[in-house]
């Protein structure tokens, strides 16, 4: 006999839920700092250093992130570096993230006039406190809300991370149906509750574009 | 369904060389976005940009 749907099955999934905040938030903050760095040697004087960084995108925006947490998931262990899958999922999306920021951020610091720039530079400011001091300032206003955007993406490709193991969501799903047997119910459930996550973040990403286009 | 990642799947289970089948099939999606961008790019360059 199967187990029927009640409500520790819900309680089941709504731990996987609390893993899929947690790698979204570990997953968030490792793209935040390499598309930092990423955008860093984007907007670089060097033309070297501009065509690496964009190379590098490309790289990783032309590959599927399942591919990437797969080779992540085998490629660092081959390094002699044995990770946990938790830690092959965050690197590989942290990877996947910063190329998507690095150029999101981009765009925002190019949508600064450039005369931002020349009266910075007029001013006596060197290229890091120019970006620093006048343009960056600016660019965050026109960066967050595509940025929230890319948030509530990066939750849903989390789900990705359940196909090397990482035992979130969508692989508590998988192992709650395979229990229950009560596909259409457990999967709403999942859905609803990838919605009850995303929506509040879409909604707060459009009030900020408001906010700022005001 | 029988795309890419489900033949590396198979290919995987029966070599065991999981690193190598992953990485190859992330070389064929990657020359596959390449090879669209360069198809859009002169398309646009034919299209829109007046010779």
């Amino acid at each position: 006999m199967f187990r029927q749907f009640g409500f520790n099955e819900l309680l089941m999934l709504l731990g996987g839920l609390k893993w899929t905040v947690g790698l979204t938030v570990l997953a968030f903050a490792g793209s935040f700092v390499l598309g930092l760095l990423l955008l860093m040697l984007r907007v670089s004087r060097l033309r070297a250093l501009r065509y690496a960084a964009s190379g590098w995108i490309q790289i990783v925006q032309g590959t599927p992130l399942l591919g990437l947490l797969f080779v992540a998931f085998f490629a660092l262990p081959l390094f002699g570096w044995d990770v946990s899958r938790w830690v092959a999922a965050t690197f590989a999306l942290s990877v996947y993230g910063s190329a998507f920021l690095a150029d999101i951020w981009r765009g925002a610091v190019a949508a600064v006039p450039s005369g931002q720039w020349e009266a910075s530079a007029a001013l006596g400011l060197t290229r890091w406190r120019q970006l620093r001091l006048v343009v960056l300032p600016q660019a965050l206003a026109i960066a967050i809300p595509p940025t929230v955007g890319f948030l509530v993406q990066l939750i849903k490709n989390t789900s990705l991370a359940s196909a090397i193991g990482v035992v979130e969501l969508s692989r508590e799903a998988q192992l709650v149906n395979g229990a229950t047997f009560a596909p259409f119910l457990v999967y709403g459930c999942v859905c609803a509750l990838y919605f009850v996550l995303c929506y509040p973040l879409t909604a707060w990403s459009r009030m900020l574009e408001a906010w700022l286009a005001r | 369904v029988t795309e890419l990642f489900h033949m590396a799947s198979l290919i995987d289970s029966a070599t065991y060389r999981s690193f190598e089948v992953y990485a190859v099939v992330c070389g064929f999606y990657l020359a596959l976005a390449l090879a669209f961008r360069l198809l859009f790019a002169t398309i646009y360059r034919l299209v829109f940009v007046a010779t």
